[in-house]
């Protein structure tokens, strides 16, 4: 009865997880289909308040049904979509009245649209494989078909899918299939200028070795390492080129330059791109096949994303499929669904229009004039990481430095918070300049004292020639001698019963405490971990396993090879041989709390001391504890290391078998009970 | 006198006779109790629809009357007055497939599972082998249905009362002839009140949130797909949340949930024939399924129905990824009792239906008129806890204390009758366990909170509390029809989340019947489950469990607030806490309207969820305006991004010194809109362009400007995104 109660207990315990995401606490639904998202500071995506709601679904233009509509884009106030599946352009109002419709004769495939400055409309045709120019009623003007220039490449086909233009006029095509970069096509000539902006390609290490190796025969049959094709060509209105990819890479959407490189600050990254128009202030929109609308700012951060798939839930603002967005003067999103042939229309809300005159002001530089903006965002959004980051900058200009680092802190800044502190840090010891003469003084004179009892202290014990007994506190103390003359150290471990059991353990729990202390409680600027995460006893169980496993196996490996050392030995030589991070560390934690990243040096030598001092002062133990020659101590460290890692493989392999059998047994257990209890 | 007897005996007899000879299955009697005055003669009282040739007279009152035909037990309802009609019968189109053909002319469709198979075949009053008894009744008929194909009986009961047809099917009446077909579901008249595409104009009413109209114009196949939702929420003790929750990247979830139906009603309206119904369903509704079909959606037509579930499949896990899916044993017992209750003239629109819903609720003394509405609700929130170095840390965001602070500043500003209540007051705050009235260590004591509640006399206080839902390990935890315990993913970092067995603790609720501190209640009120208990081994249905949270919570006599209640504990409801505002935004419903308010306003006061999230403060103070709902704020003392490591981190905004000017002017327009509104019903409601005008019974008017122009309205101008109070009494 009671193994059954238990039985019954564990398969409780064993239960299925229900995915449901119920957050009780904070009713969201009510408002809307969708949840809108942000990055904190941590670049954890976090809820925050609707940024854009839907005010409008334009069904049909006028009495004109659209069919798997792939482009769409606003050009003084009027809508211009490439309506593929009819073969057409369709030009609208922005609220759906039908202002005219051509094409149909001539256009086979139109798949990107865009409207120049003189009001022509470009539509390109990848079935007729030729970009057409249009005027303001339909009539064909020009046709750009295949460059004849030898430097588009003569096997390259000719295969526009998007078309775009800048401010001098200089026509950009997305072709499909050419992965040498945009297409620049002289307006005025309507020469082929070049190619414009290829994706670089990523190579692993992998990928680099077998290139090294393989033959060009070889290479050709393996898959081409051919940089992702970009998908789509943004311009905005000072002439910047936004290209985006087709699949998901480092580098989604890139913000070229002259020379055609990537001046994002971050990169964007996302998956299943569809489409991006940027906004009036700077900032990307993009939008994904799966029915996500997101917005970054000029510099690539995220700063809102929503919108989902439409399941079947049939809610607005959820999307079959994305195919494209345009925005208006006002903010306004249109956003184009291709398979419900729908567009829908989304306006900021106050809280969004908020933020983006606090980014319009940012982005120009105009730090202190941003200030109030940020501070109506955060008041209506306290955890708005972004906006911490732009009171920062305001207050370091203001020169309230300490305001400055509580926020930049707040927005996970390390390297500006670095900056931030030095100054305020400068401005403290000019404030406190005398004490800090004085504190300086006093130290180095309590130093050269320590130095002076020490020197008296010797002379008195070579005086007195105490024997000195073998108690806990000479055992810690021994710790010292290890690097004024290693060797002996190790001899008097081995041979002289210098050190214990209980004094190594001490030593072990201290240098595990050390651990703990360097890893959560560094200074800002040099903190590898995310305030706030703890996980106090994984680095325990870890530090210690380590230790453990290397002692073990390097034990097991020297009693193999003829060792003399016992595991007594090694266990007390090991701590005393890490010395130096017992030592030094501490001053490395403190260091970090008063130094900036300019003195970063500092604490990478003394970190080099460090490492390299446990290293020399390792293999000098494994040396003399085993009393081997230089080549044997070589091949014992090589077979320690060896046996470590297959140590490690052959737990893994354990875990992952026994995961499997209690699986197994469980799903077994639960069939049984199920066809008794039927 | 025997003589009159005899002559209508033989007429009976002759009348037997022809009818027999019809040689269909139906045979129509005198019902048992020979009441002279239902007899009817059928010839001069048949009457025909598009579809339907002979429907026969039932019953007849001065306002309706009521019609059946035999061949698919499909009924007919006349208005005496305009000769307008709602029928359950349409035109079935060779078109269609089998479980739709004859759906569309059936009075009564069947779905059950056959042998060992978990997916529902149908039957309907054509392809059934159908044998019906059709008896009159006083005011109306009855017929014993049986099933032959499936072999299953049943008796329905149709009877016109007044203004309503009531329809019962009895529980005890049901009978299954055999394991191998198991009764899944039934559809009673499911057609009533349809309309063919766009020939009528009108409205479909579903109780989405605050409440959603359908246009029944011709959508010209725009929608696919049918509303679909279960009364109170699924019941995740039996079926599997099958939605699959969207994740951006991976990595957080984006949808929102759709609304639940809180109450168990459904309407249609033919606006130009003036004529419309409401469904409520009185018994059944905890097992009932709201289906809303706009044209398109399969068929041509607009109709909306319930559908009453016996049985329902469930999975029984045999590993973390798989399970077998099998169909509940025994049915769920449940008389079903539905009252279609009809308006006519100008009430056939969905303000008329919501006056209807309340007269209903008034008859059966759910709705007393209640006072005490305060015009501001302020929630304080006492904190959570984040990971420390070792075990976990509390972050204390509000005491006791400072709550006195803020009320001080607050009495200052002439913010004096407000609703209070405390948030995470237990030890290890909002996700911890509510044992007892201990409070976690450092923010006061239950004393220190009972003291605040007897200075500031003029507001209520009370202490708030999730009874379903546990954030920690507890052996009192529900169990699921499969008999695995309810814990799911939360999205929280530190906590999990099951569910509470449904015993209140008795113990726990006796703080709340004397002293001065309410209970705020959440979690019991809007959500419902089956649960095993007894060691797993009797099913406690949703209807117990409601019965029981009803009686558990009847006990307190301290002021107490539900949190968004369910309409079976409207009659225990002092105050009504997250009113929804807003539907589920869904494609096919053409209007949100303030259905709710209509029906509860001046019965219970209500309050809105919380102002702090929305992201359009401006739009949704208008709302709360035109539907009565009392603004709502949940408030900490400290910044919330003290709490960014705590599971707390959604909480973006709530620092009190930043609302303060907010909260007194919203407690000044309520309150002025409270005394001039005081207690009285929403008589009318109309939506003129952007702007809605609200009629109160005692003769308030209130004007709400949605549009950004300046608007003149009945002689008052009213400015844009504003609003016009106008007290009773005056024009």
């Amino acid at each position: 009865m009671k193994g059954d109660k238990a039985m019954k207990k564990v398969i409780s315990i064993i239960s299925i997880v229900l995915v449901l995401s119920l957050s009780h606490f904070v009713p969201t639904y009510a408002d809307s289909a969708y949840k809108t998202v942000t990055v904190n500071k941590d670049g954890n995506y976090i809820e925050t308040q609707t940024a854009y709601k839907p005010v409008k679904t334009i069904e049909k233009i006028g009495n004109e049904l659209l069919s798997a509509p792939s482009d769409m884009v606003i050009r003084n106030n009027k809508l211009y979509i490439a309506d593929t599946g009819n073969k057409r352009i369709i030009v609208s109002s922005l609220s759906g009245d039908i202002i005219t419709v051509f094409g149909n004769e001539k256009l086979k495939k139109p798949t990107g649209v865009f409207v120049k400055n003189n009001g022509q409309i470009m539509v390109a045709d990848c079935d007729n494989k030729a970009v057409f120019t249009f005027d303001e009623n339909g009539n064909e003007i020009s046709k750009i078909t295949k460059p004849s220039e030898p430097l588009y490449g003569k096997k390259q086909d000719f295969v526009p899918v998007k078309v775009s233009a800048d401010n001098k006029d200089n026509i950009y095509v997305v072709c499909k299939g050419n992965g040498n970069g945009v297409v620049q096509i002289s307006e005025k000539t309507s020469e082929f200028l070049g190619y414009f902006g290829a994706n670089n390609v990523s190579m692993s290490l992998w990928d680099r070795f077998f290139d090294a190796i393989f033959t060009d025969e070889q290479k050709s049959q393996l898959k081409q390492t051919t940089p992702a094709s970009i998908s789509n060509v943004a311009i905005d209105k000072k002439g910047i080129v936004y290209t985006m990819t087709d699949i998901k890479t480092d580098n989604v959407i890139r913000k070229l330059n002259m020379s055609g490189n990537d001046i994002l600050n971050t990169n964007i990254s996302f998956s299943n791109p569809a489409d991006l128009c940027v906004g009036s202030i700077g900032n990307i929109y993009a939008v994904t096949t799966n029915g996500y609308i997101l917005e970054y700012n000029s510099e690539g951060d995220l700063l809102f994303a929503f919108g989902g798939f439409d399941d079947g839930s049939q809610r607005i603002g959820l999307f079959s499929s994305i195919s494209s967005i345009a925005t208006d003067n006002s903010g306004k999103l249109y956003v184009l669904d291709d398979t419900s042939c729908q567009i829908q229309i989304f306006e900021p809300t106050e809280f969004t229009n908020n933020v983006h005159t606090a980014l319009d002001l940012y982005s120009q530089g105009k730090y202190l004039e941003s200030k109030k903006p940020w501070e109506k965002v955060l008041l209506m959004n306290n955890l708005f990481d972004y906006a911490h980051k732009g009171m920062a900058e305001a207050y370091y200009m203001e020169g309230n430095y300490e305001k400055a680092m509580e926020e930049f802190r707040l927005s996970n800044n390390q390297y500006s918070f670095s900056e931030a502190f030095t100054e305020y840090r400068n401005q403290k010891i000019r404030d406190n300049i005398t004490l800090v003469l004085i504190a300086f003084i006093a130290v180095i004179g309590s130093i050269f004292a320590l130095l002076k009892i020490k020197k008296k202290k010797k002379v008195l014990a070579e005086g007195t020639k105490e024997i000195t007994r073998s108690n806990l506190k000479n055992q810690l103390l021994f710790i010292f001698d290890m690097p004024k003359n290693p060797f002996d150290a190790n001899y008097g471990i081995k041979r002289e019963n210098k050190v214990s059991t209980i004094s190594a353990t001490i030593l072990y729990l201290l240098f595990v405490v050390i651990y703990i202390i360097d890893k959560y409680c560094r200074g800002y600027i040099f903190s590898g971990v995310t305030t706030g995460q703890f996980y106090v006893i994984k680095d325990i169980a870890v530090v210690i396993g380590i230790m453990a496993l290397f002692i073990l196996c390097h034990y097991l490996v020297c009693s193999i090879t003829e060792g003399e050392a016992s595991l007594k030995n090694i266990y007390c030589a090991v701590i005393y041989s890490l010395m130096p991070y017992i030592i030094l560390r501490p001053f490395v934690i403190v260091l970090t709390h008063v130094l900036t990243v300019n003195e970063i040096f500092l604490i990478n030598i003394l970190n080099f001391l460090i490492y390299v001092g446990c290293a020399i002062l390792l293999v000098i133990m494994i040396n003399q504890q085993n009393n081997y020659k230089v080549g044997e101590t070589v091949k014992c460290i090589f077979w320690t290391l060896f046996s470590i890692i297959v140590a490690i493989a052959v737990l893994f392999i354990l875990y992952v078998m026994a995961k499997q059998t209690v699986g197994f047994v469980s799903e077994i257990w639960n069939e049984v009970t199920y066809n008794v209890k039927k | 006198m025997s003589k009159n007897r005899f002559r209508v005996l033989a007429l009976l007899l002759a009348l037997s006779f022809v009818l027999s000879g019809c040689g269909s299955a139906a045979k129509i009697e005198v019902s048992p109790d020979g009441d002279m005055s239902s007899i009817f003669e059928p010839s001069s009282e048949s009457f025909a629809t598009e579809n339907m040739d002979n429907y026969v007279l039932a019953a007849k009152n001065d306002k309706f009357s009521l019609y059946y035909e035999e061949d698919g037990l499909t009924i007919c309802i006349k208005d005496n007055l305009s000769g307008n009609v709602l029928s359950s019968c349409a035109a079935p189109d060779e078109s269609f497939s089998d479980a739709w053909k004859n759906f569309v002319n059936s009075g009564i469709v069947v779905e059950y599972y056959s042998g060992t198979s978990t997916t529902v075949s149908r039957v309907n009053m054509y392809n059934g082998l159908c044998d019906k008894k059709i008896y009159l009744t006083k005011n109306g008929f009855t017929a014993d249905i049986n099933f032959k194909k499936i072999k299953l009986m049943f008796k329905i009961n149709v009877a016109l009362n007044g203004n309503s047809i009531d329809v019962k099917i009895p529980s005890s009446s049901v009978i299954e002839g055999t394991t191998n077909f198991k009764l899944a579901a039934i559809w009673v008249f499911p057609f009533l009140g349809y309309t063919k595409s766009g020939d009528t104009s009108g409205y479909m009413f579903i109780p989405d949130g605050c409440g959603a109209l359908i246009d029944l114009k011709n959508n010209n196949g725009k929608y696919s797909q049918p509303f679909k939702a279960s009364v109170y929420g699924n019941d995740y003790g039996i079926v599997e949340n099958t939605n699959p929750a969207q994740k951006f990247e991976d990595e957080i979830y984006t949808m929102g949930d759709t609304a639940r139906i809180s109450a168990p009603i459904f309407g249609i309206c033919h606006t130009d024939r003036e004529i419309g119904l409401l469904g409520v369903i009185e018994s059944g509704d905890y097992n009932s399924e709201i289906y809303a079909y706009p044209n398109g959606a399969i068929t041509d037509y607009n109709w909306i129905t319930n559908r009453y579930v016996y049985r329902q499949t469930y999975l029984y896990p045999t590993s973390q990824t798989s399970g077998i899916t099998s169909v509940q044993k025994d049915r769920a017992t449940f008389d079903i009792l539905v009252h279609y209750l009809l308006v006519t003239g100008e009430n056939a629109s969905y303000v008329g239906l919501a006056k209807e819903y309340r007269n209903y609720l008034t008859d059966r003394g759910v709705l007393n008129n209640k006072s005490d509405n305060k015009s501001v609700k302020l929630d304080f929130f006492a904190g959570d806890i984040e990971k420390a170095v070792i075990g976990t840390r509390f972050v204390s965001m509000t005491t006791v204390n400072q709550i006195d602070e803020i009320l001080k500043k607050l009495s200052k500003s002439n913010v004096k009758k407000a609703l209070i209540s405390y948030k995470g007051w237990q030890k290890n705050g909002i996700y911890g366990n509510i044992t007892n009235t201990m409070f976690q260590n450092g923010i006061g004591s239950f004393g220190d909170f009972e003291n605040l509640a007897k200075k500031y006399t003029d507001s209520s206080f009370m202490l708030y509390a999730d009874l379903i839902n546990s954030y920690s390990e507890n052996d009192n935890c529900l169990y699921r029809y499969n008999g695995k315990l309810y814990s799911f993913e939360s999205g929280l970092k530190l906590h999990q989340q099951q569910y509470k067995s449904p015993n209140l603790d008795e113990k726990f609720l006796k703080n709340f019947s004397n002293g001065s501190v309410g209970l705020s209640v959440d979690g019991v009120t809007n959500e419902i489950y089956s649960s095993m208990v007894n060691n797993k081994k009797d099913l406690l249905t949703r209807k117990r469990f409601a019965k029981n949270i009803n009686d558990s919570l009847k006990t307190l006599t301290n002021n107490t607030v539900y949190s968004s209640p369910n309409a079976y504990l409207w009659k225990n409801t002092k105050n009504f806490s997250d009113f929804p505002l807003y539907g589920s935004d869904y494609k096919f419903t053409s209007k949100e309207i303030p259905f709710f308010s209509i029906v509860l306003k001046g019965s219970i006061p209500l309050y809105s969820e919380y102002i702090n999230f929305k992201a359009d403060s401006r739009e949704y103070l208008l709302l709360m305006i035109e539907s009565g709902v009392n603004p709502s704020f949940l408030l900490t003392y400290e910044n919330p991004s003290k709490l960014i490591y705590s599971d707390s981190d959604s909480l973006y905004t709530s620092e009190f010194k930043n609302y303060s000017s907010m909260i007194k002017e919203y407690y000044e327009i309520f309150e002025k809109l409270n005394k001039s509104v005081g207690n009285s019903f929403i008589d009318s409601y109309e939506k003129i362009g952007k702007i809605s005008k609200v009629k109160y019974s005692n003769g308030a008017l209130v004007y709400v400007n949605f549009g950004d122009e300046v608007t003149e309205i009945d002689g008052n101008k009213i400015e844009s995104y504003s609003y016009l109070i106008k007290a009773g009494g005056k024009s």
